[in-house]
């Protein structure tokens, strides 16, 4: 019998690649996080296949995930519709120079990075990329140019 | 405390030593440390012996009817014990019974003397150990531990895809909208944070002098030297007073990225209201607003009596 056997509250991948399962138990009054590999010749892994198969694994995760992307995109689409509300049309005429020498200048600016994110997050081939890790990199980037390096993977 | 100034070869004849001979020498220590650290850590799937770190979320209050008092939002706590520390007790001071193992050096009287054990942790062991505990992370800590919210780093190796600890709030957004009642518990991942241990480069040394069996004087040969250095720091690190070398959440320097347990503030809360399934009238407080550190943890590595 696993320490979590009988006791889990949740069980679910913790990575993209679904090999590494968390599994909540409750122990007193304290919820414990115990993570273990995919291993058939762990006897924890068999104890857990006892209580949840890997397919109720595998559900429970994807809807987390499901809901968590949902709640991310309405997050996006909010804020970008807040941001196009309050932009203001610049008056700089949209040469290639005025365009370079803006993107220099807002390669770290917050605001406008994200709202470059935001545009990306809404490209269709970025959303049907299956490169989760380089999503994520994009997401996490401070830097504009990092941005569109991280692309090439995706685009 | 005796620092000793060894002897070299130059040409055929004897030198002392230079700083930066020994210098070279006490990395080249680290360097084999690197290969073959005394002090360990694992990444395990709970109950690591490093002790605990918590993640604190805020968690709905469940969902009421009209007119009953509303229940609170709550701080939901996970607890992670992923680390655990392994400390080799066969590790074993090189043997000196003849007290002519140690490297050589000139006395006061220009006298050729064997260094004793004590001399020799003093002049290479305790700076190797120092430098291998300080709280940078890079060659002269080969075979240490830092932390890192990201899965890859450079001139590191990932001892887990199993993170450490894994920072989570209450996800705002999901909860500001939708259906009632909502679900209490609806956290989203802020950070994952993964151990790694710094690799070990090469790092080239002269080789010290010692005294043979038959009294003369020879310079150790490379294994023999690197076999002195390696046993020393291994020894040192795992059992030597003032010097060994132990990890933990609490005391010694920081290693590496901080991990926050950021959380929602209570504080920020708002209740929601509206027509729901199994309530004519449903009102749930939920968490809301911006999140703020409840605590800072870091990995820490100390240099312990």
């Amino acid at each position: 019998m696993a320490i979590f056997s009988n006791k889990i509250v949740e069980a679910k991948f913790l990575d993209a690649s679904n090999t590494i399962i968390e599994v909540l138990y409750q122990d007193g009054d304290s919820l414990i996080s115990h993570a273990l590999e995919i291993d058939l010749e762990n006897q924890d892994f068999h104890d857990l296949m006892e209580e949840h198969t890997l397919e109720d694994i595998e559900k429970y995760t994807n809807s987390k995930r499901k809901k968590a992307l949902e709640n991310y995109r309405k997050k996006i689409d909010e804020e970008v519709e807040s941001k196009i509300r309050d932009s203001v049309q610049s008056d700089v005429p949209m040469t290639v120079a005025n365009i370079f020498d803006e993107l220099i200048d807002k390669r770290n600016d917050m605001n406008f990075l994200f709202q470059f994110k935001a545009a990306v997050f809404k490209n269709k081939e970025v959303i049907s990329s299956k490169s989760e890790e380089t999503k994520k990199q994009i997401r996490k980037s401070k830097d504009l140019f990092e941005v569109v390096e991280l692309l090439k993977d995706i685009m | 405390m005796t620092v000793r100034r060894p002897l070299k070869l130059n040409g055929t004849d004897l030198k002392e030593m230079s700083d930066s001979d020994i210098s070279n020498i006490q990395s080249r220590m680290i360097s084999l440390y690197g290969q073959n650290p005394s002090v360990t850590l694992s990444v395990v799937s709970s109950g690591g012996n490093l002790g605990e770190l918590r993640d604190r979320r805020l968690a709905a209050g469940s969902a009421v009817n009209e007119g009953e008092a509303i229940d609170p939002v709550y701080v939901k706590t996970v607890i992670y014990s992923r680390i655990s520390q392994s400390v080799d007790s066969s590790a074993a001071a090189y043997p000196d019974t003849d007290n002519i193992a140690y490297p050589v050096y000139l006395d006061g009287s220009n006298n050729i003397k064997s260094m004793t054990d004590s001399d020799f942790y003093d002049t290479f062991v305790e700076p190797a150990i120092t430098s291998l505990t300080s709280s940078s992370t890079g060659t002269d800590q080969a075979g240490t531990y830092f932390v890192s919210s990201s899965s890859s780093v450079s001139n590191a190796s990932l001892v887990s895809l199993i993170p450490v600890f894994t920072d989570t709030t209450a996800d705002a957004e999901a909860f500001a909208s939708g259906p009632l009642p909502e679900d209490s518990d609806q956290p989203i991942t802020i950070n994952n944070y993964y151990l790694h241990q710094i690799n070990s480069s090469s790092a080239s040394s002269v080789n010290a002098l010692s005294i043979d069996s038959d009294y003369n004087i020879r310079e150790y040969n490379d294994s023999d030297f690197d076999n002195i250095l390696q046993r020393s720091v291994r020894y040192a690190a795992s059992n030597l007073a003032y010097n060994k070398i132990r990890y933990s959440y609490f005391t010694g320097n920081q290693r590496g990225t901080a991990m926050l347990d950021t959380i929602l503030d209570s504080d920020n809360s708002i209740i929601r209201e509206g027509d729901a399934g199994e309530y004519d009238y449903a009102r749930q407080e939920v968490p809301a607003g911006e999140s703020t550190v409840y605590e800072t943890y870091y990995l820490r590595i100390n240099k312990e009596v």
